[in-house]
């Protein structure tokens, strides 16, 4: 371990014995008769994302994967539309990047990721995207940045049908329903959509039309919410259940394979003053089967996640502890785990706040920490972080059959987060940098027999800055999102790969959406721009993907007193070869529309 | 005027004469170039052909000539006459290439293609999309017979009229060489070690090794690998050698004419070597444990080497001592060398 690494164990060692302390005094502190206002680190400095008309149509039919890539932070890893979706960000990879719902975070312990195509739109909120050092204020598993989903159950009475078509063969049929009977509010979601996924791309100087990578799935969400004796109560059901196939690369056989997915997540919180407990049920059935002729493998994996987690809040600060027990059975893993986190952050003073998480897993204590200093200039305010974080193993790199390895360390993470905003009138600004370093990345790799097996192998380094740019003047909303990224490995059992960059990271990405009064609609324009990417470790220039520049164009208009809304867009205005793994292209220019019904006004 | 018209006409003769001149030597730079057969990465990569001569390297000279990828996973190279024939595992094709062009002349769909083999009038297919092998026309690609082998096939040798046909069971077991008779289709099987992988043919013996069963599921089910001598004048089959250990997985049974040669593992395996006379299991490493696939050509080893299989990989070029000589870059995961 280098000097660096040594020295900053030994801070996080001393750091733990001071949050431990601060951890009991915080316990003991008298509670407070109202609800607490967090007025600590978790509100991280940063601004929402603009929410333009048309986006807040087309979240409601579109699935995470599809939203967030309004973000250059978000960075998409998927075959082709509604298949199998996965993120990272802030330089991190996918199983760093936690997925939080309601603050339990519920990306899977069994592969370490989630997969976004089956998330809807609907949970998203203006302020999801959770990227830096400083998301581990918030997730129990978390190094570097998240997806904080939420929605919420108003009472405000709503009836609203929603219907999308796509010009790749796609389908969707929502409804959207809201309320209150007495003092309970209730609101209730339901999606079914499917597609062909039937499209032209060219392949070399041959043209052909996608086939078998279609997909359809059903989302089901309801939420009841409430007040009983001063409590506030809320319970939660998230169900989909999806089939994806992938008949492969298209250079391929194109032998079908299917993806088969259910998951049911039911979720109950009471919170009360300064406290607040919840506690989730997750219960995930997968099965992928590949069929090769006379040979058809299925693989089943079923997966289920209990978590009980009790949150503390004062104005000065902030506890939660969380008990899991998750289980990952079915083909190629049989294995359960308690999982205990306990997290501590406390406002020192004006300028300071310190966060402390601890973790009990596979019988071993792992602790993470970090420092936070906000500057107190309300023109143009600064926060800064400084910490480390860790990513445990998950079940199926513990316990795969063959080649889980039990004695894996978890992958480390140290680094720093700087944030600066400014406001003037009507321009917004903020900017984001994030200096990291990952020690003991978990990598599979083949060992003498054929087995693969995963282990620490890898010391990477990360730089990922963001600036984000909202202007308004008039009915033009102009939002910039750019995000630079550098990435080298400094250390690896592989020489080729020393130095190079980590892959699938573009070296950056560009976001801009231009929307604006035209006739009694809004027209929205937004250009996308993505920087070169490695698939192959060693960035050997077989495995590049070129930089991509496409548009995406939409209108959006209201009648009949806004009881119907309709947008239309033109996706890939630009008709660029897009590709986010390597010989599996995204659609070019096609065509959707949005059609929702309310009932009110 | 008469000057430069004569000054026209001598530039055109002389134009026209070095173009003949060119003409008449049309030697590719694919003539005697080295081809290297790299699998490419399996979700979604390409397989490539390396061409490698005295001084110039193609990483992927199969694209650069036809402007479209090979296919997904190269499972084996052979030359066959004026044509190169590769079998592309995941994309289901079996390419004729021209040798001296590299341009596509024919592709024929086979589910799941593993090893070709020429008999000189026919292209053998191997699969494991069926119990089938195929019998390809050389010169257009048409499947011309499909022969039940009675098992999925794996490594293909010909000692015409006779092929043998290694039934590995494709991801389940089976050990099992089928002879067949490509005049009159007449199929026997004989029974040797668990998943056949490779030939060698030295006078009258066939050596297949057996690389062992692999039970991920219920370790105690693997078996070990074996080699097995068989006498293609007869037929019978007899274990020369056992490794006696279940851990123990050999691939790519190589000769350099005297002795033979194979990876001691199927991932990450040493060269080891051994008499053909001898029944003892090979324990020397010639090598380091680096190879994924390994050729034998005039007296020197090719050992490939694929790294992680996410990175380009290399190719230790050893003595038959195991002396490395010299190395090459590859593309991703160097399977095949041929010279």
């Amino acid at each position: 371990m280098s000097a660096l690494g040594q020295v900053l164990q030994r801070t996080m060692k001393r750091l733990l014995v001071l949050i431990v302390h601060l951890a009991f005094i915080g316990m003991q502190a008298q509670s407070s008769d109202t609800l607490s206002t967090t007025t600590i680190s978790e509100s991280l400095l940063r601004l929402e994302e603009m929410r333009t008309t048309v986006d807040s149509l087309v979240l409601l039919q579109s699935n995470a994967a599809e939203y967030l890539l309004k973000d250059s932070r978000f960075q998409l890893r998927q075959y082709a539309p509604g298949s199998v979706a996965t993120f990272n960000l802030g330089g991190a990879n996918s199983s760093q990047s936690r997925v939080l719902w309601d603050g339990i975070d519920i990306s899977s312990m069994a592969s370490g990721t989630m997969d976004l195509s089956i998330v809807p739109g609907i949970l998203l909120q203006s302020s999801s995207v959770v990227d830096g050092s400083n998301a581990g204020s918030f997730g129990s598993n978390g190094m570097a940045g998240g997806l904080a989903l939420n929605w919420t159950a108003s009472g405000k009475r709503e009836f609203s049908t929603l219907i999308g078509l796509t010009s790749i063969g796609g389908l969707s049929f929502g409804v959207l329903n809201g309320g209150h009977f007495g003092k309970v509010n209730y609101r209730s979601f339901l999606q079914v959509q499917e597609s062909s996924n039937t499209y032209p791309y060219s392949l070399g100087n041959q043209d052909y039309t996608m086939n078998g990578m279609g997909f359809n799935d059903v989302t089901l969400m309801q939420q009841y919410n409430g007040i009983y004796k001063r409590a506030h109560w809320k319970s939660d059901i998230w169900f989909t259940q999806g089939e994806k196939n992938n008949s492969g690369s298209i250079l391929a056989a194109g032998a079908p394979s299917l993806l088969q997915d259910k998951a049911l997540r039911v979720k109950y919180s009471w919170h009360k003053r300064n406290h607040k407990i919840s506690a989730f049920v997750g219960r995930e059935w997968q099965a992928y089967t590949d069929t090769l002729n006379a040979i058809n493998l299925t693989d089943t994996n079923t997966y289920r996640q209990y978590t009980l987690q009790y949150n503390y809040h004062t104005k000065f600060a902030k506890n939660i502890i969380e008990v899991g027990h998750v289980s990952a059975g079915g083909t190629s893993r049989d294995a359960a785990l308690l999982n205990v986190t306990a997290r501590h952050e406390t406002k020192l003073n004006d300028f300071w706040n310190i966060l402390a998480r601890g973790t009990f897993w596979q019988g071993k204590l792992y602790g993470a920490g970090q420092f936070i200093w906000s500057s107190k200039n309300n023109k143009f305010p600064i926060q800064w972080s400084t910490g480390s974080f860790y990513r445990l193993p998950t079940m199926n790199e513990l316990y795969w059959n063959p080649g889980g390895n039990l004695e894996l360390a978890p992958e480390r993470s140290y680094g720093s987060k700087m944030s600066a905003l400014y406001r003037q009138n009507d321009l917004k600004i903020s900017l984001t940098t994030d200096q990291l370093i990952f020690n003991n990345l978990i990598q599979w790799t083949p060992l003498s027999g054929g087995i693969w097996s995963p282990v620490n192998l890898e010391r990477a380094y990360t730089s990922s800055s963001t600036l984000l740019l909202q202007l308004v003047k008039g009915n033009v909303n102009n939002e910039v999102s750019a995000t630079h990224q550098y990435s080298r490995v400094l250390v690896s059992s592989n020489a080729s790969s020393l130095g190079k960059q980590l892959i699938y990271r573009p070296s950056f990405q560009i976001v801009h959406t231009i929307d604006g009064q035209l006739l009694k609609g809004r027209l929205q324009l937004r250009s996308h721009a993505m920087g070169r990417r490695h698939t192959l470790r060693d960035n050997a220039n077989a495995g590049i993907l070129n930089p991509e520049f496409w548009m995406d164009l939409a209108y959006s208009y209201s009648f009949l007193s806004g009881r119907v809304q309709m947008t239309g867009r033109v996706h890939n205005l630009t008709n660029t070869n897009k590709t986010f793994i390597p010989y599996y292209p995204m659609p070019g220019r096609h065509y959707s529309i949005n059609i929702k019904l309310n009932s009110k006004k | 005027m008469r000057i430069k018209l004569f000054t026209a006409l001598s530039l055109s003769l002389l134009a026209i004469t070095s173009c003949e001149i060119n003409s008449s030597n049309p030697d590719s730079i694919y003539d005697g170039a080295t081809l290297v057969l790299n699998e490419g990465a399996f979700t979604g990569g390409t397989a490539t052909i390396q061409v490698v001569t005295n001084d110039t390297v193609i990483e992927n000279a199969f694209q650069v000539e036809n402007g479209f990828p090979l296919g997904n996973i190269g499972q084996h190279m052979i030359k066959a006459d004026s044509l190169i024939i590769v079998t592309l595992n995941n994309g289901g094709l079996v390419r004729g290439i021209g040798a001296s062009s590299l341009l596509s002349q024919w592709s024929a769909e086979v589910s799941s293609p593993r090893y070709v083999a020429y008999s000189g009038e026919s292209i053998i297919v191997s699969t494991w999309g069926s119990n089938f092998i195929k019998v390809l026309d050389p010169f257009t690609g048409a499947i011309l017979d499909s022969i039940n082998v009675y098992g999925l096939s794996e490594a293909v040798h010909i000692d015409y009229p006779l092929a043998y046909v290694a039934l590995n069971g494709g991801f389940s077991n089976d050990h099992r060489v089928a002879i067949v008779d490509l005049v009159t289709k007449a199929v026997d099987t004989v029974t040797v070690g668990d998943k056949p992988n490779s030939f060698v043919q030295m006078n009258n013996d066939l050596y297949v090794l057996c690389e062992g069963f692999q039970d991920w599921s219920a370790v105690d089910n693997s078996t070990p690998a074996s080699l097995w001598k068989m006498d293609i004048n007869t037929g019978n089959s007899v274990e020369a050698a056992n490794a006696g250990s279940d851990a123990v997985h050999a691939s790519a049974l190589r000769t350099d004419g005297t002795h033979l040669y194979f990876l001691n593992n199927t991932y990450n395996g040493a060269v080891v070597s051994m008499e053909p006379s001898s029944a003892d299991w090979p324990t020397v490493d010639l090598t380091a444990s680096v190879g994924y696939s390994l050729d034998v050509i005039n007296d020197t080893l090719y050992l490939h080497n694929a790294k992680d299989f996410a990175s380009s990989g290399v190719i230790y070029i050893c003595d038959k001592q195991g002396n490395t000589l010299d190395s090459m870059s590859t593309g991703l995961i160097p399977r095949q060398i041929l010279k």
